[in-house]
């Protein structure tokens, strides 16, 4: 059994805990499947001291968390607390906007993919990132899904095909499309939307899915089928999901971190973050006195 | 682990490479605009600062090819063309605005009458021209200054009502209902209030207008044509600044020549001059 | 705007009585025998606007891209200014520019060199290299159309909402890769509508033209030789033009410039007015 050692770093203590590997969290509303065979963990993506500045001001404090392969980790905490921002940092999509920076390390794979000799389109490519607002491009369902294929890989048309349908398929989106796919991704409603971009990420097979805030803007019988695919979707890819929603973060992930202000104030399994947070802050969150 | 291990991928440097290229391509495009406007500038300052001194700004055109004159007639000409069309264009164009921004929100009649402008503004002034020909010129019999006035002015009506309408729909809604809250008629709410709102912009907005008309040529050649003397008659041929470069420029002589470009100068001048003035205006504007 | 539209018609009538739909394609202009083709006028017209447009449209949307996603905020702004600048120069300052600045260059330099590559095979390189002609029209004109081109164009791609070109990122695009599969596909029916009001306008364009078309009726397809477009046409002969035929000639090509001028505008708006477009097929 391997186990990595999880930090927790918070304002005033750090307490570090030996990894005992996670029980299986059962969730009342919810019914879950077996563990993993053999239940290891491996991190996949491991975040080191990384700080984070718009212009001079300072948004992320030292921010240290492992995620693990083939889990989900929640990110919850209050709004403004630097949740999207800590993940935009993975895929760099901060590069976009000139007084925006970031310092420290992410590694992934070992290597640390926030440094400039890691080619960014690398990196983009093995992570993949769902928005919060839905966001086809203006072409068709099977363009939009097929966009990733297309842009880093040369292959044949019915190969293609093929992809895109087991995309379509893998985000169950499938059969409510197959007769539309050369309809523009737009028509679709916000649900199918958010569906289709989740497609769209798959198709190219990342190693990583990050998931900001996925279902805010849609209503709560897609966000449900949205959450049921999260739940499908860890087995292949490693999910990275920040979330407003409690009960959502309560149900589909396996590891929660709570933000306050930029710093990780805690993170751990989440039944325990949920049932037995260590700090007064995490706690004071999670029962609603603020935020 | 992923389906796609063996799949070969498009060449991330080609891909970069491609980028690049249309970087530098975009950086050379920009170049080519910027400095063809500095080139044209630097050319009209170089070849026209020559031409500048007292006689040109103060005397009338000597006899052709004989050196010296200047081209008093010419400047005073295009004021009071200018000033004619602009008599008649602002106010109606003026109007035009008010009514499409205050009575013609969603009107079908008003969307038409935006289409209709919109598709005058495009119309090339050559044909404003030969209509002012038939409409003016022709039932005179001759070439005159009012008709020139007339086809600038039709020119320059579209243009002010549309800026005039941009400029009045800018005006928040609350300031209006306050005024026909007051018990203020519509019409008197919007001519004291909406407009005293406004004011700046739509100096502004007739500024430009008229600037822009002032460099008009080809509309000129149809309707006043030209005239070596001094005339202040509007109903005949007068001298303009556009019209007498052409003909300068079309002769052999450097004089001439030299002196179209001073003319030119000139009108550049007038027009950057007037478009600094308008950001002026709108910087002091914002204090209302 | 009616008015105008019947009082063109009214005054072309005669020449379209007499001449008839061969017109358009007969290049005689003859005042003596008052016979009278509009197609040296019109395909001057046609070439120009053609060469003015290949140029402009492509330089304009890569200068939109740059201010709008390559360039610092500062020199966005001042690449920007400068190129409204030029828009605002007047036609005519353009001309004499382009008369005694861009022909003589045209004459000693590119023209001989173009006739010196493979592409002086062409019949549209042929003849005498004056400098004048067609060809340095059709440049002059691009210069005066790409501040309108680039400036809508600018807005269109502003126009993309932020969330889509970040989605396109994030997937690995380049820069130019975002632009081109998803920015110029979002705003493809303004830049569309763009194009057309641009044409529009290089149609009409009168005086730049008039100063280095060279004024001539002779019908020539090369582009160094000198020809005519509708507009500077009218700008050279309308106020002399003796017998009321040799009006009415030139009030029908005014009228055909007319109708052109119409037509790519209400083609410009129906594009401007579309809902941007959600292109559906597949590629």
């Amino acid at each position: 059994m391997v186990g990595t050692a999880m930090e927790m770093s918070a304002t005033d203590t750090t307490t570090p805990h030996e990894a005992v590997v996670p029980p299986r969290i059962e969730v009342d509303d919810v019914s879950r499947t077996a563990p993993a065979a053999g239940g290891r963990l491996t991190t996949k993506l491991r975040v080191e001291n990384l700080d984070y500045f718009y212009g001079k001001q300072q948004a992320l404090f030292d921010n240290t968390i492992d995620y693990y392969e083939n889990k989900v980790t929640a990110i919850i905490g209050p709004s403004g607390c630097g949740k999207s921002t800590h993940i935009r940092t993975f895929n760099r999509i901060f590069e976009l906007y000139r007084d925006q920076r970031a310092s420290g390390r992410a590694l992934m794979n070992g290597k640390d993919i926030l440094s400039s000799s890691v080619d960014v389109l690398e990196v983009r490519r093995r992570i993949g990132m769902i928005f919060q607002k839905p966001s086809p491009f203006p072409m068709s369902v099977f363009e939009n899904t097929a966009y990733g294929l297309r842009l880093h890989y040369r292959m044949g048309r019915s190969e293609l095909a093929d992809r895109v349908e087991d995309a379509l398929r893998r985000a169950a989106l499938w059969e409510e499309v197959k007769d539309k796919l050369d309809e523009p991704g737009t028509a679709l409603s916000g649900g199918q939307q958010q569906r289709l971009c989740i497609a769209r990420a798959i198709a190219a097979e990342p190693e990583i899915l990050l998931m900001d805030e996925p279902s805010s803007a849609i209503d709560p019988v897609a966000t449900a089928k949205i959450e049921e695919l999260i739940d499908v979707l860890k087995k292949n890819y490693t999910i990275v999901i920040v979330t407003h929603n409690m009960q959502q973060a309560a149900r589909v992930s396996d590891y929660t971190a709570f933000f306050f202000e930029g710093y990780v104030v805690e993170y751990g399994d989440t039944r325990q973050i949920f049932e037995n947070p260590a700090e007064k802050k995490t706690e004071d969150y999670i029962t609603g006195r603020f935020g | 682990m992923s389906s796609l291990e063996g799949v070969p991928q498009r060449s991330r440097g080609r891909r970069k490479l491609g980028d690049r290229l249309v970087r530098v391509i975009a950086w050379a495009a920009a170049s080519v605009g910027i400095g063809a406007m500095v080139w044209i500038i630097v050319e009209v300052v170089r070849r026209g600062a020559g031409a500048w001194n007292w006689d040109f700004f103060s005397k009338m055109p000597t006899a052709a090819g004989a050196p010296g004159g200047g081209i008093l007639n010419a400047i005073v000409g295009t004021l009071l063309i200018t000033g004619i069309a602009a008599l008649m264009g602002i106010p109606a164009g003026f109007f035009a605005g008010v009514y499409l921004a205050e009575y013609g929100r969603n009107g079908r009649v008003a969307s038409t009458i935006r289409l209709i402008g919109n598709v005058m503004m495009g119309v090339p002034s050559i044909i404003v021209g030969v209509f002012a020909y038939a409409v003016v010129v022709a039932p005179m019999g001759h070439f005159s200054a009012f008709a020139g006035g007339v086809a600038l002015a039709i020119i320059m009506l579209p243009v002010m009502a549309r800026t005039s309408e941009d400029i009045l729909n800018l005006v928040p809604n609350e300031l209006r209902e306050s005024a026909l809250a007051m018990g203020a008629s519509r019409w008197r709410a919007t001519l004291g209030v909406v407009v005293r709102a406004a004011r700046s912009g739509l100096l502004t907005a007739g500024i430009l207008a008229v600037v822009r008309v002032s460099g008009e040529t080809a509309p000129l050649l149809l309707t006043v044509l030209n005239n070596n003397f001094w005339s202040s008659d509007i109903g005949r041929p007068m001298a303009n600044m556009t019209v007498t470069i052409y003909q300068y420029a079309n002769t052999p002589y450097a004089d001439l020549q030299q002196k179209a470009w001073g003319a030119s100068l000139l009108i550049i001048v007038g027009v950057l001059g007037a478009n600094l003035l308008v950001r002026l205006i709108m910087q002091r504007g914002k204090e209302w | 705007m009616v008015a105008l539209t019947v009082a063109l018609i009214a005054q072309a009538w005669p020449s379209i009585a007499r001449f008839g739909a061969r017109f358009l394609w007969t290049a005689r202009w003859d005042v003596n025998k008052q016979l009278f083709g509009g197609l040296t006028s019109i395909y001057g017209t046609l070439a120009t606007t053609l060469i003015a447009m290949v140029i402009a449209v492509p330089l304009a949307l890569v200068i939109a891209l740059l201010l709008v996603e390559l360039a610092h905020p500062l020199v966005s702004r001042i690449v920007g200014t400068a190129i409204e600048l030029l828009a605002a120069i007047p036609s005519i300052i353009f001309g004499m520019w382009g008369a005694f600045v861009l022909v003589p260059l045209m004459q000693n330099h590119v023209q001989p060199a173009i006739q010196r590559t493979p592409l002086g095979k062409l019949p549209l390189f042929t003849g005498p290299p004056f400098g004048i002609g067609v060809l340095t029209a059709g440049l002059i004109l691009f210069l005066m159309v790409l501040p309108f081109i680039t400036a809508v164009s600018r807005d269109v791609l502003r126009m993309v909402p932020q969330v889509v070109k970040e989605a396109g990122y994030g997937m690995g695009s380049t820069t130019w890769e975002v632009t081109r599969r998803i920015s110029l596909r979002y705003g493809l029916s303004g830049i569309v509508g763009a194009v057309f009001l641009g044409l529009g306008r290089a149609v009409g364009e009168t005086m730049a033209v008039a100063y280095v078309i060279g004024s001539s009726h002779r019908f020539r397809i090369s582009w160094f030789e000198p020809g005519y477009t509708i507009a500077s046409n009218l700008a050279n002969e309308f106020a002399e033009a003796g017998s009321s035929l040799h009006r009415s000639a030139m009030v029908e090509l005014a009228l055909i410039l007319f109708a052109m001028t119409i037509v790519f505008q209400l083609l410009a708006y129906a594009w401007l007015r579309r809902v941007r477009s959600h292109t559906g097929g597949r590629a």
